[in-house]
């Protein structure tokens, strides 16, 4: 038995975006265990629903995450709206569903960037963010942030988008499904990303079930689980079947997400042929009392919002979980094994969002 | 075969201009119905105080003695909350522009006129520390 030695990894790293902190066990090249450590920007947003006002906490569920920041207030909206048993009008859903994919979208390409980056392929990485710059350019022009879309209230959502905007959507959208797969097809056909991802990471169909990881790591497992087969909001209207790989390796998580995005351009095309008109929102009428657990599907696996009123304008109790805190014992188990090379990319290949987690 | 397909792509790019804009040369086109920034309109507020109550960051104080309207850049996060609560007047209106980066931190200061209206609007700093 080799020599073992613990490398630390994180919290500031080049691959990183947010601060997750690793000890490598090593011996040798290779990874023996991985222990995480997180808390780092924890924020304490869950304690300050007990102080603000409800319909204010949705700015601040929106801001947990910077990626899914619209998903993030889609979530907490239903699930308010289910417990003051509020009836949110069909044109809103559909348009939370558009701004919903299109953030999907936009994370997903994110992500392919900072795999292209991870393993040095900058010119890749500079190409699939010149592609989502022109998408967040059209989430600012119909919802109004690029980042923060600021969108979605209780009730429905804060702004209507008129036909000539949305035939500039269209427009928009097909110039980018094009281009999307050329760089689709170089993500999937490239030998040196190949050799870089497959066959990494391996996560088998019953690990991943067990240590409960869900969307894209659950998906290329195996698992045909998405939340959005709840049928919640404007997706009971829509036709779909969840993305599934089964290898269970970097490569298989790499392609469950390019093809999602295939999959929302679909959606979003779907949705906005029959854009239902009416209102856009409803008015809130009393306080919230009683407690709703909602599951929505974000870009990085499903995540749940609990909620509990207790009859008056503060929230008693607000907890959310999300994707990348499910994800944790998946990627520690995925880490075993591998070669210390490859830790960025296996870290990278759960999408990790940190800020997300510890809220 | 994908060796090409990148190569191709890059070869492209090399005929095309830069995707990135020469920022103090080039600035970005204003996209409408962006939030940019929060702007009053004194002449039309009747410092009513809606949108002082309905702001999540309390960014918006009305001093109704003194007819002043405070509006702190800093803390506001460009909800629309006061603009929906003002939708009768659009007195107060998110305008697509973005506030220019400053220095330091003070606060935007509109004395609202009573009768006659004018379009004064002036900049105080306060040193907030
Ligand atoms: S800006 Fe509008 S809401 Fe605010 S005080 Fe003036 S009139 Fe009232
Ligand atoms: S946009 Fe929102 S945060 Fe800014 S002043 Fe208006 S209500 Fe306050």
């Amino acid at each position: 038995m080799g020599k073992q030695t613990i490398i630390p990894f994180g919290p500031q790293h080049p691959v990183l975006p947010e601060p997750i902190h690793l000890d490598l066990v090593l011996e040798d090249e290779q990874v023996l265990q991985a222990i995480p450590r997180i808390g780092f920007v924890h924020r304490g947003l869950e304690k300050l629903a007990e102080k603000k006002d409800f319909q204010d906490m949705v700015y601040v569920g929106e801001r947990i995450c910077g990626i899914c920041s619209f998903i993030h207030s889609v979530a907490f909206c239903q699930a308010m709206e289910s417990i003051l048993g509020i009836e949110v009008p069909e044109r809103a859903q559909s348009l939370r569903g558009f701004w919903s994919e299109l953030s999907r979208i936009h994370s997903h390409w994110l992500w392919m960037g900072l795999l292209a980056d991870s393993f040095g392929f900058e010119n890749l990485f500079m190409q699939t963010w010149k592609l989502r710059e022109s998408l967040l350019d059209l989430v600012e022009a119909t919802a109004g942030g690029r980042v923060i879309y600021g969108s979605c209230k209780i009730g429905g959502v804060r702004r209507d988008i008129s036909l000539e905007l949305i035939t500039q959507a269209q427009t928009t959208l097909k110039a980018l499904y094009t281009q999307h797969q050329i760089l689709a097809s170089i993500f999937e056909n490239d030998t040196s990303i190949q050799h870089r991802t497959q066959g990494k990471g391996m996560l088998s169909k019953d690990k991943a079930y067990e240590l409960g990881a869900v969307g894209p790591t659950l998906r290329a497992s195996g698992w045909p689980l998405d939340a959005r087969l709840l049928k919640y909001g404007t997706y009971q209207n829509l036709e779909f079947q969840p993305v599934v790989e089964t290898q269970g390796d970097c490569y298989a998580r790499m392609r469950v997400r390019i093809r999602e995005v295939d999959q929302s351009f679909d959606l979003i095309n779907q949705l906005l042929k029959k854009l239902p008109d009416g209102p856009v929102e409803t008015k809130i009428t009393g306080m919230p009392s009683g407690e709703h657990f909602e599951r929505v599907e974000q870009p990085r696996g499903e995540v749940v919002h609990y909620l509990k009123g207790n009859g008056s304008k503060f929230l008693e109790r607000y907890r959310v979980r999300t994707p990348t805190f499910a994800n944790l014992p998946a990627l520690v188990e995925i880490l075993k094994g591998c070669t210390f090379a490859d830790v960025p990319i296996i870290v990278l290949s759960i999408d990790p969002c940190i800020s997300c987690t510890e809220r | 075969m994908s060796y090409f397909q990148m190569l191709n792509l890059s070869i492209q790019q090399l005929w095309h201009r830069p995707a990135t804009r020469l920022y103090p040369q080039e600035v970005r086109p204003v996209i409408a119905r962006s939030r940019g920034r929060v702007e009053l309109q004194p002449s039309t507020c009747t410092l009513c105080l809606l949108c002082e109550k309905k702001c999540p960051t309390h960014a918006i104080h009305i001093d109704r003695t003194q007819r002043l309207f405070t509006l702190d850049r800093f803390q506001c996060i460009l909800c629309g909350a006061c603009e929906s609560a003002c939708i009768a007047k659009h007195a107060i209106v998110l305008s697509e522009h973005y506030a220019p980066p400053q220095t330091h931190r003070d606060v935007i200061i509109w004395p609202v006129p009573s009768t006659p209206p004018s379009l004064a609007s002036t900049t105080k700093s306060q040193n907030k520390g």
